[in-house]
């Protein structure tokens, strides 16, 4: 058999692939769009293999890695099996996603396809954004797949940690990473350890540099060198998606990001080629958090309520160190950031997180409070309910305030907060919000 | 452990002289199918690319990858960094050139896309249109050619 009669062999077995995909059960809504999509693209390789010499080797090792790619597409999207991740959280970040993602080419099919699947353990977390110019791409439409950790695949409180992901896919979108350069990218690194591969060696050098980092460097013989251009634009984007994170998902992605990032790095020092320290990352998110002063609790009053938030942002808070080596972002720069991300967020429909009002956050808080998912449900036993949208950042944010909160009800048959008992409510109170906001959508509902 | 291992490859250059050579027979004679129209579009995604110098093969790794000083990235794996899409980038910054002179580029690559989008929905028969899809023909003419240079 010569390789172009095992690569024809190959697209047979992916298309008995693909036949069988439409009988299972995949996230509502996509199975067709992701099939027809797929089916597309395999005909594309065919009739692309088919002209070409049997053994040249050029086309024969460009179109083995395409083979390989689509087959490891459908085989990732064969087991994305509906139920084996939080759905309701998946199509809320389908619905962040896909406006932001839009491809602007002039032609129709300009949504990506949105596929979610869990796989993998604690670090699984991430986003394929077939960004990879040097691959084929002779597709309609672009598919993002989106990856939860199996054994987390329900804990919908750490995955407001998707964010930091979105942040990569609008990245991926050259008018957006346009925009983002210029108005979020630029002014954050204009100047500072970060403003250049100089600066950033030198810093990491730096006498005054603590004392786990110089362990880091030592452990790895990592030599200044090693930090060159691809290196620093990587460490560059990586800080601007944490910005991003923070600014759609809200106080939420900050407690997801502590809660994550510090266990798989607890002292915070360590570096790679992809991510800077941990520390930065938090200097950074904790400034913003000054900047935008969710802390100072916007528009709060309650007595009972700020003492709730103020416990959920003494924890958040309480290890970030907006001062010395880790802190690498001035204030101005990191205002001008934020005010240009506000702006390119802004300009999509329900992407940016709104701080939620008093009232909003007390009605959810009381009804984690008494066991209830927290959704815009009226429990109040009026003949006409009234009915509201509740954001499902608001709902994140809110499990994670009573996660922080001490109890106030101490009958443990009533009250259990565990963090598993806050992440279930929440994740059902998203379930219960979608069929809310369905009934709303209804023009005879009249709610 | 793996069969094979070896470094990858950056295709980008082979990829786009077999997709723009397809291009230019396929704007005589125009596609009968959706299938062979996708490959306009994948022209139309490059110059979009192009249009804000957002040239890219890689995928992030994941927020929480534990990674090390001096652990690669997926971008430092092909022939170099900073060399991908170089090839790509200049030969089609040649074929502006070549075609459109001094013109801007955003313009050129919009004049491109609309001639794209016709040949996409099937659409585009007057002579005016001729005219711009000789023009637009002639861009990926130069444009393989930058391309095959390199080779």
């Amino acid at each position: 058999m010569n390789p172009k009669q095992f690569l024809l062999e190959e697209c047979e077995n992916i298309q008995l692939v693909l036949g069988e995909m439409l009988s299972r059960d995949y996230l509502a809504g996509g199975a067709a769009d992701f099939h027809h999509e797929l089916t597309q693209r395999l005909e594309i390789l065919r009739r692309m293999i088919a002209p070409i010499e049997a053994t040249d080797p050029d086309p024969i090792s460009l179109f083995s890695g395409e083979v390989s790619q689509l087959s490891e597409l459908a085989h990732r999207i064969e087991r994305s099996h509906a139920g084996e991740f939080s759905w309701p959280f998946a199509e809320e970040l389908r619905a962040l996603t896909d406006p932001l993602c839009r491809e602007d080419l002039r032609t129709p099919g300009r949504e990506p396809i949105i596929r979610i699947l869990a796989e993998g353990g604690l670090t699984a977390y991430r986003i394929f954004l077939e960004n990879d110019l040097s691959r084929i791409q002779v597709f309609n439409r672009r598919i993002f797949t989106i990856v939860f950790p199996r054994t987390l695949k329900h804990l919908v409180l750490s995955h407001a940690i998707f964010g930091h992901e979105i942040g990569h896919a609008a990245w991926s979108i050259p008018r957006l990473r346009s925009r983002l350069s210029g108005e979020v990218s630029q002014p954050l690194f204009t100047s500072g350890p970060l403003s250049s591969v100089t600066n950033a060696r030198a810093w990491l050098t730096n006498a005054n540099a603590p004392a786990e980092v110089k362990e880091v460097i030592a452990q790895y013989n990592w030599v200044p060198e090693n930090l060159n251009k691809d290196v620093l634009e990587s460490w560059q984007e990586e800080l601007l998606c944490d910005l991003f994170g923070l600014l759609t998902f809200g106080p939420a992605f900050l407690a997801a990001h502590q809660a994550l990032l510090s266990t798989v790095d607890p002292h915070g020092f360590s570096f790679g080629d992809d991510h800077p320290p941990y520390v930065t990352r938090r200097a950074m998110l904790g400034r913003a958090i000054e900047y935008l002063g969710w802390s100072n609790h916007p528009g709060i009053t309650e007595e009972f309520l700020r003492s709730a938030l103020d416990q959920f942002w003494k924890g958040q808070l309480k290890d970030v160190r907006i001062t010395g080596w880790p802190d690498v972002i001035e204030s101005p720069q990191l205002s001008l950031a934020i005010q240009g991300l506000q702006s390119i967020l802004g300009d999509v429909s329900r992407v940016l997180f709104i701080y939620p009002s008093a009232l909003e956050l007390q009605h959810i808080l009381a009804m984690l409070e008494a066991g209830i998912p927290p959704c815009g449900a009226d429990l109040s036993g009026a003949k006409e309910p009234h009915l509201r949208n509740v954001d499902f950042r608001t709902i994140l944010f809110a499990g994670w305030v009573r996660w922080h909160c001490e109890p106030t009800i101490t009958d443990s048959t009533v009250h259990d907060p565990t963090f598993s008992r806050i992440n279930r409510l929440c994740e059902r109170g998203m379930l219960q919000q979608r069929a809310i906001n369905l009934v709303k959508k209804r023009p005879e509902s009249g709610l | 452990m793996p069969l094979i291992s070896m470094y990858e490859r950056d295709n980008s250059r082979t990829v786009y002289r077999m997709l723009s050579d397809k291009a230019v027979q396929q704007f005589d004679t125009p596609p009968s199918d959706e299938i062979d129209r996708l490959l306009f579009k994948s022209l139309a995604r490059l110059l979009e690319h192009y249009r804000y110098d957002a040239f890219s093969d890689r995928d992030p790794i994941g927020v929480l990858d534990a990674a090390h000083p001096g652990s690669k990235t997926r971008r430092t794996h092909a022939s170099g960094p900073g060399s991908n899409f170089a090839a790509v980038r200049n030969a089609l910054a040649a074929a502006q050139l070549t075609v459109f002179g001094h013109q801007a580029r955003d313009e050129v690559v919009e004049f491109l896309q609309s001639i794209l989008a016709n040949l996409i929905a099937g659409t585009g028969s007057n002579i005016a249109d001729a005219e711009n899809r000789e023009r637009a023909k002639q861009f990926f003419v130069a444009f393989s050619e930058v391309l095959r240079g390199h080779r």
